[in-house]
C-alpha cells in the first residue's frame, strides 16, 4: 500500500499541474482521474526510490500530450474585462453550485500579470516554470518528468523566465505622456 | 542604452542560489562596478520572488480527492470495511460517485465472470447517479459537448450515441470507469420521470455469448436484472453498451431497441 499512499500525498502537486496543463478544472479532474489510474496499471514499472510525484507528473503530462496534441481543444484563455465580467457576474449571481470552484479559479487565473504571463508560455516552457520555478522542484525531477537531460532544463527554464519577464514589462501601464498640453 | 554584460548570465543563478561559493564572489564583485547587472539581478530576484509567492497553489478539491482515494482502495491490498457509505456519497461528486460505484461492483463481482459484474457496475452506477439528481440539470447545457469531448478523448464511439428524443431525453454526459476502464456515461429522463443510463465502454475482450441473449428483433441482447433495475447488455462494433433503466425486461426491450436503431 506505499505505492497508493505516496501517490495519494502528491494529490494537490497533480492536480495543479493538470489545472495549468488543461487550464479548466473540469478537464483537470478528468485528466487527475486518468493519470491515477494509469499510475495504478503501471504500478510495477515504479522504480522503488523513485520521486513519486515526478513519476505521476511525467504520466499526467503524457496523457495531456496525447490528448491535446492536434491543438483541437485548446481551451481559449479567458482575456481581458469582457470575459473577466462575465465570469465575475456568473459566480456573483450563483449560490455555491457544483462548477462554481472553477469560475472563482478562473477570476484568480484572470487576475495577476504574472499569472497571466506564465499562463501565455508554450506548454513547455510552462511546464518547466510551474516544476522549477512555482513547485521549487529539483532539476533532477524536472528533468524526468520532462524526459530531457537536466541542461535542457535549465536552458529552458532560463528561456521562460527570459520571455516572461518581456511578457510582464508589455502587461505593466506605459508612463502616459505628462508633457505640456498644446 | 548598454547592452548586455557578458556576465549576465550567471545572475540567474545567482538569482536562484545556484552558484558555486567562489563564483558567488566573483559575480558579487563584478556586480559593484557593472552597470547592467545589478538591474538584471534585481529583476532576476524579483521575478523568482513573484513565481514563489504569487501564483496560487490550490489544493485538489475534496471531492476529486475522495474519488481518488476510492481508486486506490479499490486496488489496494487493504480489505476495506463497509465504512459510512453515505458519508462518502455526501462528500464524492458526480466523478467521485461513478468511480466508487464502479469498483464496489466490481469488488462485490470480481471473481465472477465480467457481464455479471459489468451487470452489478451498471446498476450501482445508475443509483448513485439517482441519488444526486439534483446536481443533472446544471450539467444539461454541456451535455452534447462533453459527449464529443469523451469520445474524441478515448476514442469512444460516443458519436453515434442515442441522443435522446422528446420521451427520452438527454440530461447529462459524464465520464465514468468501467471495468478498468474510462467510459462515458450518458444519462436520460424519460417522460414518466425515470433515471436511464447509457454507459459506453471500449470493447475489449467482452462479448455476450448467444445463449445468454434474447432475440429483440433482428439483435440479441442480453437483458438481465441487478437491484431492481433492469439492464440490457450488448457489443455493438468496437464498444461495449450498458442500459440501465426501472423497467421490467419487455419495457427495457422497447426502450433497447429504440437506442440500437438509433446508433447503426
Amino acid at each position: 500500500m506505499a505505492y497508493e499512499k505516496d501517490a495519494l500525498a502528491m494529490l494537490d502537486s497533480t492536480y495543479r499541474l493538470a489545472l495549468w496543463l488543461t487550464r479548466r478544472e473540469a478537464d483537470a479532474r478528468d485528466l487527475v482521474q486518468e493519470t491515477y489510474l494509469r499510475a495504478l496499471e503501471a504500478r510495477e514499472t515504479f522504480r522503488p526510490g523513485a520521486s513519486m510525484r515526478a513519476w505521476l507528473a511525467r504520466i499526467l503530462r503524457n496523457r495531456f500530450i496525447d490528448r491535446f496534441r492536434h491543438g483541437e481543444r485548446e481551451v481559449p484563455w479567458p482575456d481581458g474585462a469582457k470575459e473577466s465580467n462575465k465570469i465575475e457576474a456568473a459566480c456573483d449571481g450563483q449560490a455555491r453550485l457544483f462548477g462554481d470552484a472553477e469560475l472563482a479559479r478562473l477570476i484568480s487565473l484572470v487576475r495577476g500579470d504574472i499569472e497571466r504571463a506564465l499562463q501565455a508560455l508554450p506548454e513547455d516552457h510552462r511546464t518547466v516554470v510551474l516544476l522549477c520555478d512555482v513547485e521549487q522542484w529539483g532539476w533532477e525531477e524536472a528533468a524526468s518528468v520532462l524526459g530531457i537531460p537536466v541542461g535542457t532544463v535549465k536552458s529552458r527554464l532560463f528561456r521562460a523566465r527570459r520571455t516572461l519577464r518581456e511578457l510582464l514589462s508589455e502587461y505593466a501601464p506605459k508612463e502616459t505622456n505628462v508633457g505640456p498640453v498644446r | 542604452m548598454l547592452g548586455p554584460c557578458a556576465d549576465s548570465r550567471f545572475i540567474a543563478l545567482l538569482a536562484r542560489g545556484e552558484l558555486e561559493p567562489s563564483e558567488v564572489a566573483r559575480v558579487r564583485a563584478h556586480l559593484s562596478s557593472c552597470q547592467t547587472c545589478p538591474a538584471e539581478l534585481a529583476a532576476e530576484e524579483n521575478l523568482t520572488k513573484r513565481l514563489r509567492g504569487e501564483i496560487s497553489r490550490p489544493a485538489a478539491p475534496a471531492e476529486l480527492k475522495a474519488a481518488v482515494e476510492e481508486m486506490m482502495r479499490g486496488r489496494g491490498t487493504v480489505p476495506r470495511r463497509a465504512r459510512s457509505t453515505r458519508r462518502v456519497l455526501f462528500a464524492a461528486s458526480a466523478a467521485a460517485l461513478l468511480i466508487l460505484a464502479g469498483f464496489l461492483a466490481y469488488r462485490r463481482t470480481s471473481a465472477e465472470d465480467p457481464l455479471v459484474v459489468a451487470t452489478h457496475h451498471a446498476a450501482a452506477t445508475h443509483q448513485a447517479i439517482d441519488r444526486q439528481r439534483d446536481l443533472l440539470q446544471r450539467e444539461t447545457a454541456e451535455a452534447r459537448t462533453r459527449l464529443l469531448d469523451l469520445a474524441q478523448r478515448y476514442g469512444l464511439p460516443a458519436t453515434t450515441a442515442f441522443q435522446g428524443d422528446e420521451e427520452v431525453r438527454l440530461v447529462s454526459v459524464r465520464q465514468g470507469v468501467a471495468l478498468g476502464k474510462v467510459s462515458a456515461v450518458l444519462v436520460y429522463i424519460d417522460s414518466k420521470g425515470r433515471l436511464v443510463t447509457l454507459e459506453i465502454l471500449p470493447g475489449g475482450d467482452l462479448k455476450v455469448p448467444r445463449e445468454r441473449t434474447r432475440a429483440v428483433q433482428q439483435f440479441h441482447p442480453m437483458l438481465t436484472r441487478a437491484d431492481q433495475l433492469g439492464v440490457a447488455l450488448w457489443r455493438q462494433g468496437p464498444a461495449f453498451y450498458l442500459l440501465t433503466a426501472p423497467m421490467d425486461e419487455e419495457e427495457l426491450a422497447r426502450l433497447y431497441l429504440k437506442v440500437r436503431t438509433h446508433t447503426s
